[in-house]
């Protein structure tokens, strides 16, 4: 049996030239270093759209919320207030 | 120039429509009445009787549909095959009588 298709004798405007399936390249947006790893100042903890995850302690965050180690340390992912998060880096004691 | 729907009627010695060929693409409303009414006529020839009958269709691409029944052509008189083909006409037929523009409907030996 054919399938009813009410398209079967209806141009194919632009067949396969769908409006959709475009899409920005993936950012690879998150967790560059993980908890308790030693990182070097300068380095990119966390990469990020708005402030899913706060500066702590000697961490920065540049112009595109990205989050990075202002000093020598072990990276901490450590709560801020009820429901927020934030990264900290603790020098390494000598 | 709107693009225009082609169906082809066969009819045998007798007159009798033994299959019928539709091709071509049209606009949104007219194309999706000929695709209901000739993809239901070769659906129901093959659910309601049992002659055998060559079909000829792109179901991917659609715009062409060609159907025909060797019996039929040869002489035979099947009622319910009349029936459908006949049904099918007066359906293109009066689609033609309203989007003249968009289908031609080619019955050539309709007068035996």
């Amino acid at each position: 049996m054919l399938r009813l298709n009410l398209q079967y004798f209806a141009h194919k405007k632009g067949v396969g030239s769908t409006k959709n399936g475009r899409d920005s390249e993936s950012k690879r947006l998150g967790p560059k270093r993980a908890d308790g790893q030693f990182v070097k100042a300068g380095n990119i903890l966390f990469t990020q759209r708005g402030t899913k995850i706060h500066p702590g302690i000697n961490v920065g965050k540049g112009g595109n919320d990205t989050l990075f180690a202002l000093v020598d340390g072990t990276v901490r992912y450590e709560r801020k207030g009820r429901d927020k998060k934030q990264l900290s880096v603790y020098p390494v004691a000598e | 120039m709107i693009a225009m729907i082609k169906a082809e009627i066969f009819r045998n010695k007798k007159g009798r429509i033994y299959g019928f060929s539709i091709k071509d693409h049209g606009e949104s409303i007219v194309c999706s009445a000929v695709s209901v009414l000739a993809l239901n006529t070769v659906n129901s020839i093959e659910r309601f009787t049992d002659e055998d009958f060559s079909c000829i269709a792109d179901e991917k691409n659609g715009g062409i549909l060609r159907i025909e029944i060797p019996s039929v052509r040869e002489g035979k008189d099947i009622h319910d095959i009349d029936l459908l083909f006949n049904s099918l006409l007066l359906g293109l037929s009066d689609i033609e009588k309203e989007y003249s523009a968009e289908i031609k409907l080619i019955d050539k030996n309709k007068s035996i």
